[in-house]
């Protein structure tokens, strides 16, 4: 559970974020809404650890992440969050099996174990048969599902979207759907920053929270 | 301008020296820095940048030991290759006493590197916990092994220095064979005695550590280091010369020996010094490092190759020197 | 190594900036190959030394008037061969001969075969000659150099020599000395005790010195001071002080060598300090990314460091090898000159191969800490990069 109380992020003089309070159940999906500039991708850096807050606790399973030191936040980044970018920054050079093995080099020992694991998340991920092209090779669509095989590939319980249909035709955005869909019926927890109108779609329940000018409107 | 300063393993050694301490110096500058901007408590940003400037000296103080611990080995193998430029010495023992900073110089080098290893450990713990415990604690020791490198630097330099190639040192018999009637033992101990000292001492090392009886560890292990000093040179030296007259510390680093003093002095020293931080850890920071199994290792297979060489020449020979 | 995956995470990242990792190679292992070469050098003139100092005698005692040698009677011989101690006793002619362009100059020994060879190693050149033979006739051994020379100027067999008093003097070539004793006898022609003495001038019943050897090494001082007390216009040289002298003169090449490097060494660092705080924005964002997904502070510094470490050793064992076959094979060419710069004849100098654990250790120190102590403060940097990064 998340569970976020009364956050503040400046940048210098700006507001990005303004007291900010609230809580996400274990296996919900929430669809983060707002235009572009309300603070969406904010959040969910100060969320994954990436930023700190200028005042507020974010809770994560009890774990204050944000007074986290970097060993000890890291660990619980790997154990228990996984994200995916807009651009989904991926090592282009590099074919998606190597790309996805990433996560694991500090924590896992055996190459073959290793690569069991991140054929498996492929597989999640519908992208299994490109396993060994070079990522600059593949479409959009391809990229993304490669960028989402690595957040899962340790079988993290958090998953955060940002703006994930945002570089996506309509069809791979569906197909995307499909995806979020697969995933909570593995028992993530999902956020998805986003202003895509395209999520009313979505055939799973969830939830939607609106940021607005760094505030929430539920 | 002495001549030993041409030699270009002696320039080599002091440029390394040169090049570690201004990386410590940085290491002190920001030292002093972070222990003065340090409050962990604070979300400001500072605080969090401060956090990754720690690893910085953490960075530092990892590779400075690990270059120490190459250097002394290279800092005994340059003297021992001295002996050949400086009349009268025979191996190092002579070219060590050519001047009174040398054997301090030494000293100083074995207790940095205590200093360091103990560093690593603490930081070890600092990094595990989550609320960095021991930030001013290390923050601390490291000044305090900064001064320790200062000295060490200075005494680099006037060591080699001060070494005269035209006159004349006095070879390893000379240091540390018996004047007549003059006993060399510390306390006035015999030979008898002083084995006897070293097999409990040992004995009382490991097995302290079975009972959780740090503080007894602690004496023990310091003793028995100082005790194996004097065991090695008076006793166990002569068994690896195979000569009861060659007493010497520093000539089983040597070819001929098959440069056993350094597996011999190595395990001693590290075996000892894992041994004092696990059980100061112990004791001071309540908190159990997980070292002592190891250096139980080491510590016992220091006793056991000094007794191999006594026992396979009794082997040989029959009788005992 | 082959199942570990951070093993191959390392070598896959290793190889995927071609471009940084050979030209970080490449200026690392020039800097070795030329601190290895000068190390090699100096070793192996040492070792040629050494020995020759080995079969040196013990002693040897020169005449000198105002400063100057000058030639001292043979009668000398009789009064030290009465000083108790001295096992052997040689008189020993040579002196320096100019050609005819006087440009260029051989040192001509005169041996007494009849007496012991104080020399051991002339003793070994004589082994397969036939003595009576060599003494009979007017003959000559020459040193490699000695014989380049003679043959660039058509002497193919033979030489005339102009003595002092102007008379000319046949000399056969008899044997050329091996190339490998070109350090020490390239520059030397070797004939019998009377035939030096009369192309060098030297009054028949003078030598140029004498040479003693004593077996007792205690003894040397006692020695010392008879022979000082003996003659009062005498010089005596031990061989200690020959070894001592040519110990600071090596000491002192390598030493000037050794401070030319430590300006190349900085510049070095600089180089590297300057390459690795070069981040382009990509490599920030790499490090940022692999943050992002779960590595510390701690392991990224562990991962860069082991990555530097290896091209680090790459580069050691490229620039000591190349080193070893320019100097050792291709007998180190212009390197060669600089050491042996004052050579009087052409060089046909061969380095005899010595290379030992503590010339290696010595580059290996020498080159691995300034290249670490100047990366770590960049890599320390780059690992810092905060994941937020990965967001823009
Ligand atoms: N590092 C930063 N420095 C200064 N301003 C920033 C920074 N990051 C974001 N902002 C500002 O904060 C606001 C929210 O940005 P962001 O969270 O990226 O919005 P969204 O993702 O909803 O488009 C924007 O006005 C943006 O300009
Ligand atoms: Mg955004």
């Amino acid at each position: 559970m998340i569970k976020i109380k009364n956050l503040y992020k400046k940048f210098k003089d700006f507001e990005a974020l303004k007291s900010i309070n609230l809580e996400i159940n274990d296996n919900e999906v929430v669809i983060l809404k707002g235009v572009s500039g309300s603070g969406k991708s904010t959040l969910l850096s100060l969320i994954a650890g990436f930023d700190k807050p200028t005042s507020g606790v974010i809770l994560i399973d009890n774990e204050p992440i944000s007074k986290l030191p970097d060993l000890h936040l890291s660990r619980f980044r790997f154990k228990n969050i996984g994200f995916v970018f807009q651009n989904f920054n991926l090592i282009k050079n590099l074919t998606p099996l190597d790309n996805i093995l990433a996560p694991l080099i500090p924590y896992e020992k055996s190459l073959q174990k290793a690569q069991k694991k991140a054929l498996n998340a492929l597989k999640v991920a519908n992208i299994e048969h490109k396993a060994k092209e070079i990522v600059a090779n593949l479409s959009g669509g391809e990229q993304q599902r490669v960028a989402i095989a690595r957040a899962i590939i340790n079988s993290p319980k958090y998953l955060l979207f940002d703006e994930p249909t945002a570089n996506l035709d309509k069809n791979n955005s569906l197909l995307f759907l499909d995806l979020v869909k697969k995933l909570k019926n593995l028992n993530k927890t999902i956020i998805i920053a986003t202003h895509d109108p395209i999520f009313d779609k979505l055939e799973v329940e969830f939830k939607t929270i609106k940021l607005e000018d760094g505030r929430v409107y539920e | 301008m002495s001549e030993i300063l041409l030699n270009s393993k002696v320039i080599v050694y002091l440029l390394s020296e040169g090049i570690l301490y201004t990386l410590s110096l940085i290491g002190f500058l920001v030292a002093i820095y972070l222990l003065k901007k340090w409050d962990f408590s604070s979300f400001s940003e500072l605080q969090f940048r401060l956090e990754e400037i720690a690893y910085l000296i953490v960075t530092l103080i990892t590779f400075i030991f690990l270059a120490k611990v190459g250097l002394i080995f290279y800092f005994i193998f340059t003297i021992d290759a001295l002996s050949l430029q400086v009349p009268g010495a025979m191996c190092a023992a002579g070219v060590i006493s050519a001047n009174s900073y040398g054997l301090t110089l030494l000293a100083i080098k074995l207790f940095i590197i205590f200093g360091l290893l103990l560093w690593i450990f603490i930081n070890y713990l600092d990094l595990e916990a989550k609320n960095y415990p021991y930030f001013k604690l290390k923050m601390a020791l490291f000044l305090v092994v900064f001064l320790f490198l200062t000295i060490e630097l200075t005494l680099d330099f006037l060591y080699f220095l001060n070494i005269d190639t035209n006159r004349p040192v006095s070879c390893c018999s000379t240091l540390y064979g018996q004047l007549e009637g003059a006993n060399p033992l510390p306390f006035g101990l015999d030979i008898k005695t002083l084995l006897i000292l070293f097999y409990s001492l040992y004995f009382v090392t490991i097995f302290s550590l079975f009972f959780r009886q740090y503080i007894i560890n602690l004496i023990a292990t310091a003793l028995f280091l100082y005790i194996s000093y004097y065991s090695v040179v008076y006793f166990f030296g002569t068994y690896i010369y195979e000569l009861p007259t060659h007493k010497c510390p520093f000539c089983m680093f040597a070819k001929e020996y098959y440069y056993i003093g350094y597996l011999l002095w190595g395990t001693l020293f590290l075996g000892a010094f894992l041994m004092l931080i696990n059980s100061l850890i112990a004791l001071f920071l309540k908190k159990d490092i997980k070292l002592s199994s190891f250096a139980q290792l080491l510590i016992t297979l220091f006793v056991i190759i000094s007794t191999l060489y006594v026992a396979i020449y009794y082997f040989k020979n029959g009788v005992f020197l | 190594m082959r199942n570990s995956l951070y093993f191959y995470y390392l070598t896959l990242n290793l190889f995927k900036d071609k471009k940084k990792l050979i030209s970080t190679i490449l200026i690392s292992s020039i800097i070795i190959f030329l601190l290895s070469s000068i190390f090699f050098i100096q070793d192996s003139i040492k070792a040629s030394l050494k020995s020759t100092i080995k079969n040196q005698p013990d002693f040897i005692i020169q005449k000198n008037r105002g400063g100057r040698q000058v030639d001292l009677p043979l009668d000398w011989i009789d009064k030290i061969s009465q000083i108790y101690g001295v096992t052997s006793i040689t008189p020993r002619v040579y002196g320096r001969y100019y050609f005819e362009d006087k440009k260029k100059w051989a040192l001509i020994i005169g041996v007494d075969f009849l007496e012991d060879i104080s020399n051991k190693e002339l003793e070994k050149i004589f082994k397969d000659i036939n003595l009576k033979e060599f003494i009979k006739g007017s003959n000559m051994i020459v040193g490699s150099e000695v014989y380049s020379y003679l043959k660039s100027h058509f002497y193919n067999k033979d030489y005339n020599f102009l003595s002092p008093n102007g008379e000319f003097i046949k000399v056969k070539i008899y044997k050329v000395l091996p190339k490998e004793l070109a350090l020490n006898y390239g520059n030397v022609i070797i004939t019998s005790l009377d035939l030096a003495k009369k192309i060098l001038g030297v009054d028949e019943d003078k030598i140029s010195d004498i040479a003693i050897n004593v077996a007792n090494k205690d003894e040397w001082a006692n020695i010392e001071d008879k022979l000082n007390a003996l003659f009062y216009d005498i010089l005596v040289v031990s061989k200690d002080d020959i070894k001592r002298a040519y110990d600071n003169i090596f000491n002192f090449k390598g030493g000037i060598f050794l401070s030319l490097f430590l300006i190349t060494l900085t510049t070095f660092m600089l180089i590297l300090y300057q390459r690795y705080s070069l981040v382009n924005l990509d490599e920030k964002k790499e490090i940022a990314i692999l943050r992002s997904l779960g590595w510390s502070v701690k392991d990224i510094l562990k991962f860069k460091l082991f990555e530097s470490l290896i091209s680090a050793i790459f580069a050691f064992l490229i620039g000591v090898l190349s080193a070893y076959i320019f100097v050792f094979i291709f007998n180190a060419p212009i390197l060669k000159d600089i050491f042996l710069g004052d050579s009087n004849l052409k060089n046909s100098v061969i380095f005899i191969r010595v290379v030992d654990f503590s010339t290696i250790a010595t580059i290996f120190i020498l080159f691995i800490i300034p290249f670490i102590a100047s990366i770590l403060i960049p890599v320390w940097k780059i690992a810092i990069s905060s994941p937020k990064e990965a967001l823009k």
